[in-house]
């Protein structure tokens, strides 16, 4: 590739702290360095300065370096580019990490700065970041809660198209509000701005389309009906396993709450925090009986060790199946189950209930398809704060009431109208920004060994027809997890490949030595 | 006089934040820390540690999201793995396995961070200059 850089400079005294004879000596160095031609332009700092910029005689160079002293944040904008270069091959340097006073050292490492620019430039290409626009107009919510037909209503009270889906019948009729009720989420697929999801409704497959999904968690723990007639204390597991407290008779552990209630459906019961709670509380002495009370105790692989930890510490496992479901005895401090094993009724002292907030069995789809981060339980979480508390991995998918575990019902209320206030905002946008920075895999040399599919966090690599990993340019964000697993060193990321850096750092170890 | 070379790959995301937080608060990185943008801590390779020490760099340092908090989910733990092999692998090597070191930021956590590249700093000068120094092209 046949590149000239060119580094522009700010001549800023009030910004830098340099004076004529500093400036003079950064050319001379860099042109030591033979890092690009130098030339030196007014402050940045004022309207008419960054107007200015468009005029530069850039002499025949293709790639420009623009040494700012003024951070963007500090000049509020972000200066104008020479008009013969490419605006995406023009890179900005923050000099103000070193431009508290003119001294040898700062001169000597903005040299240094420059001149890792320049080389990182030499071999960078020219991309651009694209929109692409959204091809559906409907927001999907799904849940069956109160809670998700409030979204809904709000969603539709803005004026969006909302779809709410729903496993049970509900006769629900507002404006642009679409009702898709009995009906379950079997696959998921597609990016911000197109999903397809594949539902199963009254035994027949359809497909619906959505711009974003809103997923609600499903049961909050409010929403069950806490055993009536009894002075037991029901505590949330997730709370129970971040605060455990305790020093009562008994404790008992149960995998739902509506195995009291002999209608109710199966659900995927959050195995992994219920062992490790009974083994915590067993060990701290929490309570004097302790018993997990469970239709299945799925006790496989590394859980087998909790499990057996738990059981030497003196949690009792009892279980129960269908026909024979626990039954909270009235007025008491008693829970009776018929142990499968012995064939008789046993009565556990339980002062304290522990329930866990069961998930629903189409959020592990979600989990899969959309990579939403979850616990080992496949309960879904949103991410950290980082990208807002109700947002996920996924661009355009968005999670509320999973912040960390289910939430009661109460807590949801601001975080539902916040994050309905993102979707609207994120609607009215109307588009999904693809990076230009995307990695790129070379077909010849890919092993077929899936480690790309495993590690992207944003589910951008996949196999295609012929076995080799792709990646989904509209999906990648450009982060290069991918890059460095590969065994075959097959992906590149682009603007950032490995003689890049190389160079780079090349050129940083020269200005000392 | 001898100088030392530390660079320095920061993450564009939560690190680099946190160093420009340091630098507007008037705390500047030490003269021998080359900063090195990268998209993800996760991005680095073995080999590219290893290249950069090989180029004359005295001592490494990755600065990374914190690790239940990476901007790209896995990116500083795969990273922790990697910067706690090139140790054992320097070990091997009768190279200081201190000349490597990690450290996670939060972008709020500017001065703390600005503090551990300054006790890295002084760790690696403390140390004695590599043998292979400029030796190898």
């Amino acid at each position: 590739m046949n590149s000239k850089v060119c580094i522009l400079l700010s001549d800023c005294g009030a910004c830098s702290g340099m004076g004529k004879a500093d400036s003079e000596r950064i050319i001379s160095m860099l042109s030591q360095e033979s890092a690009g031609s130098v030339t030196m332009i007014k402050s940045l700092c004022g309207e008419d300065a960054r107007k200015n910029l468009q005029d530069v005689p850039v002499g025949g160079c293709d790639r420009a370096v623009i040494g700012q002293w003024c951070p963007a944040e500090r000049t509020g904008k972000a200066p104008k580019m020479p008009k013969s270069i490419d605006p995406a091959l023009v890179e900005i340097v923050d000099l103000s990490l070193t431009s508290d006073k003119a001294s040898k050292r700062n001169i000597e490492r903005t040299v240094g700065a420059l001149s890792q620019a320049a080389a990182r430039l030499s071999l960078a290409e020219p991309l651009k970041e694209r929109k692409i626009a959204f091809t559906s107009n409907a927001v999907a919510v799904i849940g069956s809660s109160g809670r998700a037909v409030a979204a809904a209503r709000l969603l539709a009270f803005h004026g969006l198209t909302t779809k709410i889906i729903m496993p049970q019948a509900h006769s629900m009729k507002a404006k642009h509000l679409e009702v898709i009720d009995e009906s379950y989420v079997q696959c998921l697929s597609g990016i911000p701005g197109n999903f397809k999801i594949c539902l199963a409704r009254k035994g027949t497959e359809t497909e619906t389309d959505a711009a974003a999904i809103l997923l609600v968690g499903e049961r909050c723990f409010a929403d069950v009906n806490p055993p009536k007639d009894s002075k037991i204390k029901v505590i949330p597991l997730e709370q129970f396993a971040e605060h455990p407290s305790g020093k009562v008779g008994g404790m008992v552990f149960i995998d739902d709450l509506n195995a009291f209630n002999s209608e109710a459906a199966p659900v995927v019961p959050a195995w992994h925090t219920l062992l490790e709670a009974a083994k915590t509380a067993a060990k701290d002495k929490l309570a004097e009986n302790i018993a997990v009370v469970a239709r299945d105790v799925k006790a496989s692989g590394l859980l087998e060790l909790v499990w057996k930890e738990a059981a030497e510490a003196g949690v009792k496992f009892i279980r129960y199946d269908d026909k024979t479901r626990p039954k909270i005895e009235k007025g008491e401090n008693l829970v009776s189950v018929k142990d499968l094993v012995l064939g008789e009724t046993l009565y556990l002292q339980a002062d304290v209930l522990v329930a866990p907030i069961t998930t629903r069995p189409w959020e592990p789809v979600f989990i899969e398809k959309l990579f939403v981060p979850s616990d080992w339980d496949f309960k879904a979480r949103s991410r950290g704060p980082q990208r807002g508390i109700d947002q996920s991995s996924c661009d355009g998918v968005f999670l509320v009431g999973y912040s960390n575990f289910a939430k009661l019902t109460d807590e949801i209320e601001p975080e539902l109208s916040a994050t309905v206030v993102q979707i609207v905002a994120m609607m009215r946008q109307g588009y999904h920004i693809a990076k230009a920075a995307v990695a790129e895999i070379t077909e010849a040399k890919c092993s077929a060994c899936f480690t790309c599919v495993r590690t992207c966090p944003y589910r951008a690599a996949e196999m295609n027809d012929s076995w080799k990993a792709v990646i989904i340019a509209d999906k990648c964000q450009g982060c290069g997890n991918c890059v460095a697993v590969c065994p075959s060193k097959a992906i590149e990321l682009k603007n950032c490949t490995r003689p890049q850096i190389a160079k780079e750092v090349a050129a940083s170890m020269e200005v000392v030595m | 006089m001898s100088k030392i070379n530390i660079i320095a790959f920061v993450c564009e995301n939560h690190a680099l934040s946190a160093l420009k937080a340091a630098s507007i608060a008037g705390d500047t990185l030490p003269e021998s820390v080359k900063v090195i943008k990268i998209p993800c801590t996760g991005r680095l390779e073995t080999t590219q540690l290893l290249d950069s020490i090989a180029a004359g760099a005295d001592g490494i340092v990755v600065i990374g999201c914190l690790e239940d908090n990476c901007f790209h989910d896995v990116g500083s733990m795969l990273a922790r793995g990697r910067v706690d092999r090139i140790k054992a692998l320097l070990k091997d090597i009768q190279i200081e396995p201190e000349r490597v070191e990690m450290i996670n930021a939060a972008s709020v956590s500017g001065a703390m961070l600005m503090l551990k590249i300054r006790q890295f700093e002084d760790k690696v000068a403390s140390l004695p200059s590599l043998p292979f120094k400029g030796a190898i092209k």
